[in-house]
């Protein structure tokens, strides 16, 4: 295995090999710059070219189309409200406010420390586990999928804000939108009114495309505000990348706790991008002094980050064990290997071990250069938050509905972009949480898909719940925090303050 | 290094085709590309099997190919893209014909596509088959036949209303077994990885999903719904039951049921065009697709990549799926009933 990891690596840094890497990430840099579209539609379009590349240089370029359109989709979310992917969405909670506080390079230099630290964390776990990655894998099943989604729920009382009642409805609502497709396992149409487009459901990156990216834009117009950050010039800016790169070791407990569940949930088949940075922004908003989450805390920024990072080390798990994609994008690369005549499973580990270290390796070079680029351009980016909105704000909203259309190609998805615009935008005009309208729409499909397949196996005896550890604990850590939710709440309300 | 040999000898290969077709089957399409239409996401089976194929068809035709993904209703959306386009929009595209005459026949879908849509010719006619962990208890077929005879059998699928689910638990209402579905799954990957958790028994699989897998060590195939038709490599299949055919486990009374469910499901992956196009243009189309189809270099390809090709031409298309078609009046009421007997 060492001499597998030593030549790969030997590789990955000779000529011309190492053109492949740098090229994938910069090339998925600029695709992820737009909303929607990501490392997925970049992969689809580079499938042609890469089929007559030779087996490792497809290798290093996948990984790093892999890796390389995360951390953009974070300065997104952070400069704009805009995030770039799902999984950049728990980002625009506090990453935003920093940037209207003037505070976009801390910000920025908090992601990209915090993503690079926490990719390398994602690939060592992943290495140092790879031996047993395989029984640890398939210990999780439908009741541990049901615990989890369960418990990512609770997350939901944390990112609102406010009352809590209309945090509640925002969730429930979120739930109803779920429910709308097919039925998991009858098949059957539910709430579609008949249209073929609403037969696959609510798609959740069109849903926050429209609730964070246009509710912001249209917010953006709506107010008096010059510039995002309220200032006019690039000076008049506070905050250093230093200062948000050692926000990351000032808080490394916090970095350690979001990089392992980053890295846990990513190597859960099936799981999703979307629920490890809110799980893990959950998490960090669980810990002491959690008021100032949601307004601009930069433990908001760098939780998820870390997370979102870790996981793509771990979400390489699943893919090349099973070819069980964690998203889109590790979907495309299922496809780029199929390509090339390598089948996920055991053979490849035995077989092919180095074309798994070529992924691996490039997926942790790509996220250090996409860090390291990202740092070095944050002037350049920051000057997106002193442009002027009259600008900015109708150039926001063309590139939001481009990568509506872009997302699938089809035009309806543009119709449903501006719905949930327009419903964000009254959401966040009447202080209704949209983080918890997404979140539990995530959560939502993964509980009932899950509840519906463990209770079927519980009920012929296949599984059951109560004789799977994992699950167990899961729910104990839900039951245990809805508890400690519940003792917060009182009490604030005993301290005079909000329920 | 940088481009494999057979890439330039595609590339070259294709613009002087490109040149010499445009003379002759250029002329059916007067258009610069041709759409070809996949009517799931990107990274599945019919994915695969379009740009395997598509590059084929479009130096047949003289013309560069862009795939266009059109995901949704379980494919049906891509069969309904096709089936608004015009004549003269230069589309294709690839369908799973059991699934959708099927979901019409049942009444979930307002569109016959072997009437409006324009056959041109068949990709692959593999059926589906039954397959288990490596590692189950199940490690032949007379353990499956044992089992299912005892009612003891588990199956993974993905919905009732799925096309694996239906041909299986038709399949097993023929053999007389009570067995049980566990549906819910989404996706070919979520089934295997049931199977290999012990959480089912068995998982219905087509052909291009099982064979890799099969291949790695990780499947054994325990039962073959389909008719094994000449050539091709059938190794993975050695010892293995079918259905139907000599030796098969169906019952006499049920032979021709049982026949009809297998031809049913060998209908397989269709290359379609829209509706309307005037008959030189569709006898056109169908000379440059089965030429595609028929191309040895796309067999070894094929081969290569584990994707099985048992082509078909127009003509012999058109008439599986009348055949198909006739099969599936037959089949419908069976449907309904495992459908409403189904405990999903």
């Amino acid at each position: 295995m060492l001499e597998a990891a030593l030549a790969s690596l030997g590789l990955l840094f000779s000529w011309p090999y190492i053109l492949y890497p740098i090229v994938g990430t910069l090339l998925a840099m600029l695709f992820s710059g737009l909303p929607g579209v990501g490392g997925a539609t970049l992969m689809a379009l580079a499938l042609p070219f890469a089929y007559g590349l030779e087996t490792r240089a497809a290798m290093l370029l996948f990984g790093a189309f892999v890796a390389g359109a995360t951390f953009m989709g974070s300065v997104s979310a952070i400069l704009l409200g805009i995030p770039g992917k799902a999984s950049n969405a728990a980002t625009v909670l506090d990453g935003y406010p920093m940037a209207r506080q003037g505070l976009a390079r801390t910000a920025i230099g908090c992601a990209a420390t915090a993503s690079a630290l926490g990719s390398t964390f994602g690939v060592i776990a992943l290495l140092a586990l790879l031996p047993v990655l395989r029984e640890a894998i398939l210990l999780f099943g439908p009741t541990e999928f049901l615990a989890l989604g369960l418990w990512g729920l609770t997350t939901v009382a944390l990112v609102t804000r406010g009352s809590s009642l209309k945090g509640l409805a925002a969730a429930t609502l979120g739930l109803l939108l779920a429910c709308v497709g097919t039925d998991p396992s009858s098949g059957a149409p539910r709430f579609t009114f008949g249209l073929l487009y609403l037969r696959d459901g609510v798609d959740f990156v069109l849903a926050f495309l429209g609730v964070f990216s246009l509710a912001e834009v249209i917010d953006l117009l709506g107010s008096k505000r010059r510039t995002i950050s309220g200032k006019e010039k690039l000076e008049e800016l506070t905050g250093s990348v230093r200062e948000g790169a050692l926000a990351v070791f000032r808080h490394f407990r916090l970095f350690l706790q979001s990089s392992v569940s980053g890295t846990v949930i990513g190597m859960i088949p099936g799981i999703g991008a979307t629920v490890g940075g809110f799980v893990a922004y959950g998490m960090a908003a669980r810990g002491r002094d959690a008021e100032g989450f949601g307004r601009g805390d930069i433990r908001g920024v760098l939780a998820p980050e870390a997370a979102n990072d870790a996981k793509d080390g771990g979400a390489l798990a699943p893919a090349l064990l099973f070819g069980v994609p964690g998203g889109s994008g590790t979907a495309m690369l299922l496809v780029a290997l199929e390509q090339q005549g390598v089948t996920p499973g055991r053979a490849l580990f035995d077989a092919h071990l180095d074309y798994v270290f070529l992924l691996v390796f490039s997926l942790f070079f790509s996220n250090w250069l996409t860090s390291i680029l990202g740092v070095a351009l944050v002037r350049p980016f920051s000057w997106l938050t002193v442009a002027p909105t009259a600008v900015l704000g109708p150039f926001l909203m063309v590139l939001t509905v481009l990568g509506a259309f872009l997302y699938r190609g089809r035009l309806e998805d543009v119709f449903a972009v501006w719905a949930f615009g327009l419903l964000g935008y009254g959401m966040k005009r009447f202080g209704w949480s949209r983080a918890a309208l997404v979140i539990a729409l995530v959560m939502g499909e993964l509980i009932e898909t899950s509840f519906v397949v463990a209770l079927q196996l519980h009920e012929i005896g296949r599984v059951r719940f109560w004789e799977r550890p994992i699950t167990l604990v899961l729910l104990a850590l839900t039951a245990a925090t809805l508890y400690w939710m519940r003792s917060q709440s009182r009490d604030r309300h005993e301290a005079g303050g909000r329920p | 290094m940088w481009l494999e040999r057979s890439t330039r000898r595609r590339f070259l290969t294709g613009v002087a085709a490109a040149g010499a077709a445009s003379d002759a089957l250029g002329a059916c399409l007067q258009a610069r590309a041709l759409r070809w239409i996949v009517p799931n996401p990107p990274g599945g089976g019919y994915d695969a099997y379009s740009r395997l194929v598509a590059p084929y068809v479009g130096r047949e035709l003289g013309l560069d190919v862009r795939i266009h993904y059109e995901p949704g209703g379980a494919g049906l959306r891509g069969i309904r893209v096709i089936r608004n386009s015009r004549p003269q929009d230069a589309v294709l595209g690839l369908v799973n014909m059991p699934g959708a005459l099927m979901s019409e026949a049942l009444g979930s879908f307002d569109l016959d596509p072997a009437r409006e849509l324009t056959l041109l010719g068949t990709i692959s006619r593999l059926g589906y088959y039954w397959a288990a962990a490596a590692s189950s208890r199940l490690q032949s077929t007379e353990d499956v036949v044992a089992a299912g005879r005892a009612g003891k059998l588990v199956f993974g699928v993905n919905a009732a209303s799925s096309i694996g689910f239906l041909t299986t638990a038709m399949a097993a209402a023929l053999l007389g077994w009570d067995t049980r579905f566990v549906g819910g799954y989404g996706g070919s990957a979520s089934k295997i990885l049931a199977l290999l958790r012990g959480e089912v028994d068995l998982i219905p699989l087509s052909w291009d999903v099982l064979v890799p897998r099969v291949r790695n060590g990780e499947l054994r195939p325990l039962l073959a719904i389909d008719e094994r038709a000449a050539g091709g490599d059938y190794s993975e299949l050695d010892g293995v039951g079918t259905l139907t055919g000599p030796g098969g486990l169906i019952s006499k009374e049920d032979e021709r049921d049982a026949t009809a469910l297998v031809r049913f499901m060998q209908m397989g992956r269709i290359v379609v065009g829209p509706p309307g196009l005037d008959p030189a243009t569709e006898a056109c189309l169908g000379k440059a697709v089965c030429a595609a189809l028929n191309d040895a270099e796309l067999s070894r390809e094929a081969a290569a990549s584990g994707s099985a090709l048992q082509p078909l031409c127009a003509e012999a298309t058109g008439e599986r799926i009348r055949a198909a078609q006739r099969d599936l009046r037959r089949l419908a009421p069976l449907a309904r009933r495992v459908i409403a007997d189904a405990s999903l």
